[in-house]
């Protein structure tokens, strides 16, 4: 998915930072697999009850046993659960990088990549690895989350496959990166003009595939469960990319291909918490909805004049909440809709809420100390010129280069 | 837990499948012009975002309606729709009793659908508009895909002999392992009176 993310944002710069653009993925998927490895499992599912454990449990800890993933090498010789834990350390794997991957949406055709490198670096460590030990790590028993992080055992939030941890949690950084950058030169409606549409569908068909495992995949079964996760996540993106294209029909009198393939991603990030607690016809509601609300928001950065470039506020930030809060409506067994009372919607904002304003206000400062220390924006000429020559020394499209 | 293997061979399946909907954008926009080359891809994404929608809604309660089930209103093996069926129903209540083999079987049948009427599109490149070709994919998923699928691919095994199911599959004894007739043959003629 991470390289699907790649294309995605690709696609939609102009033609001279295409290259800047993908190599802000490619680069998480680089340093945050390595930091994964290193430490960052250690820290995201890190128990209060082991005897190596460092920390408060359920809020910020690191477990020395999982530094380089030592406990998990002996677990693979002899699985102690189902299915080896090292198995299941590779799979957060990807969620990590593709999270801090999805931040760098908010800082297109500006960003130094070194600058990018240590923001990836730092967030990664100080946000995602808690957050995700907030909503991720958790025990099971007879069905029933009897320990584990503040958010999902504490608030009994309900976030299957990351509403919060990735979405919500990449979409406030993103907005505090956009903020920290400041908008580009000659920001206006018409800077969203993609250099590539092809490129950015092609983003689109990898991230739709590569979601099927990450949400069918959460449940860590081929079971009822993980069919369910699987259909809705075929069910509420295609329902969103008509509830994008129709607000776009309506607001602009054409349907683009941008839109129906930022509509897809938008209901795939709505579906993504939800998609285990939903029947069909709630994730096609789910669909139409965050397809129809995440078309308007992708606006509200020229009414506010923030340029979060890419719309990871507009698809990720909103879609997130929307399909978080979603559950404590129309959620199986849980939901207001259902006579369940109010009191999980009311968890689902509360978790939601927690993880905007930590990553908003971590990622605020960080970005501020890099941009007051190494800088994280380029010079204003650079970014004119376009950065891709100036960052990197490459042209994506060398056409008619003398090249002997 | 039942069916384990099966079920996780048909997600991953079916992601495959549902990839091949953007594969024949790709496919069939390298061939058009230049200045058309969204307007090809976006019919096969806006048949992926409709007949996504329509599979989950009816169409499989179309496709994989079965007369002994009570709840069945058409003709058996020919045409009509299994109330029990809308919106997954029945295979939802199997799922979540543990067993999600059925529903990942009408996920993977939902590929089959949006890659069908997607294929159509190839006939008219350049010259359609897209709200017109949403209006007929819906119409066309409703009026032939849906049924002819449960001509084909709806029956029931029994010692590995048919004993009931869509007219061609049971009554001629038509073998149609993956959908000659129903994904190639049905887009391929109806394209051919598209472009005609």
């Amino acid at each position: 998915m991470t390289p699907g993310l790649a294309f995605f944002y690709g696609g939609m710069v102009k033609a001279k930072s295409v290259v800047s653009m993908m190599m802000l993925s490619f680069g998480s998927l680089g340093l945050i697999a390595v930091l994964w490895v290193l430490y960052g499992y250690a820290i995201s599912f890190s128990n209060g009850g082991s005897d190596t454990f460092i920390g408060i449990d359920g809020w910020f800890g690191i477990d020395t046993s999982f530094l380089g993933l030592t406990a998990q090498v002996e677990d693979a010789a002899a699985p102690a659960g189902a299915f080896p834990s090292m198995a299941f350390v590779a799979f957060q794997a990807t969620f990590a990088i593709i999270t801090v991957a999805l931040i760098s949406g908010a800082i297109a055709d500006r960003a130094k990549f070194g600058a990018w490198m240590i923001f990836a670096g730092v967030w990664a460590t100080v946000v995602y690895f808690p957050v995700a030990n907030w909503v991720f790590n958790f025990t099971l028993e007879d069905g029933k989350v009897v320990d584990g992080g503040w958010i999902v055992y504490g608030l009994g939030v309900i976030d299957f496959a990351g509403g919060t941890a990735v979405h919500i949690n990449a979409g406030a950084a993103g907005l505090a990166l956009a903020i920290v950058l400041g908008k580009r030169f000659g920001f206006s409606k018409g800077i969203t003009q993609p250099h590539n549409v092809p490129l950015t569908l092609l983003g689109v068909a990898l991230l739709w595939f590569g979601w099927f495992g990450f949400n069918a995949g959460s449940e860590l079964a081929a079971d009822g469960i993980a069919a369910i996760a699987f259909i809705n996540t075929l069910a509420a993106p295609a329902a969103a990319m008509l509830g994008w294209i129709i607000i776009e029909k309506f607001k602009h009198g054409k349907a683009t291909s941008i839109g129906a393939g930022s509509g897809a991603i938008a209901g795939l990030v709505a579906v993504t918490p939800a998609c285990a607690s939903l029947d069909p016809v709630f994730a096609i509601l789910l669909g139409l909805v965050a397809g129809a609300l995440c078309a308007l928001a992708v606006d509200l950065k020229f009414s506010f004049g923030f340029d979060d470039s890419l719309d990871v506020v507009g698809i990720h930030l909103v879609g997130g909440i929307v399909g978080t809060l979603w559950i404590g409506i129309f959620g199986n067994g849980v939901g207001a809709a259902f006579g369940h009372g109010w009191h999980q919607f009311a968890m689902q904002a509360l978790g939601a809420g927690a993880v905007l304003v930590y990553s908003f206000v971590l990622a605020l400062i960080i970005g501020f100390v890099i941009e007051k220390t190494i800088g994280f924006r380029v010079k204003a000429q650079d970014e004119i010129a376009g950065i891709d020559t100036v960052v990197h020394g490459e042209e994506a499209y060398a056409f008619g280069a003398d090249r002997g | 837990m039942v069916h384990q293997n099966t079920t996780m061979f048909l997600i991953i399946c079916s992601a495959m499948v549902l990839f091949m909907t953007p594969g024949l954008a790709f496919f069939y926009g390298g061939l058009v012009r230049a200045s058309s080359v969204v307007s090809m891809m976006m019919m096969s994404f806006g048949s992926l975002a409709l007949i996504g929608v329509m599979w989950v809604v009816f169409g499989y309660a179309m496709s994989f309606g079965g007369a002994g089930s009570g709840n069945f209103i058409g003709i058996d093996g020919v045409f009509g729709i299994d109330l029990n069926k809308l919106f997954l129903a029945d295979v939802i209540a199997q799922a979540k009793a543990g067993d999600g083999f059925n529903l990942a079987f009408a996920g993977f049948q939902g590929t089959f659908a949006i890659i069908t009427v997607a294929l159509i599109s190839g006939a008219i490149a350049d010259r359609a508009k897209f709200g017109s070709w949403m209006i007929f994919g819906a119409l066309w998923a409703i009026v032939v895909y849906f049924p002819v699928a449960g001509w084909i691919f709806n029956f029931t095994v029994t010692d590995g002999k048919i004993t009931d199911g869509g007219w061609l599959v049971y009554n001629v004894g038509v073998m149609d392992f993956a959908g000659g007739t129903v994904v190639e043959i049905a887009s391929g003629a109806r394209s051919g009176s598209c472009g005609w």
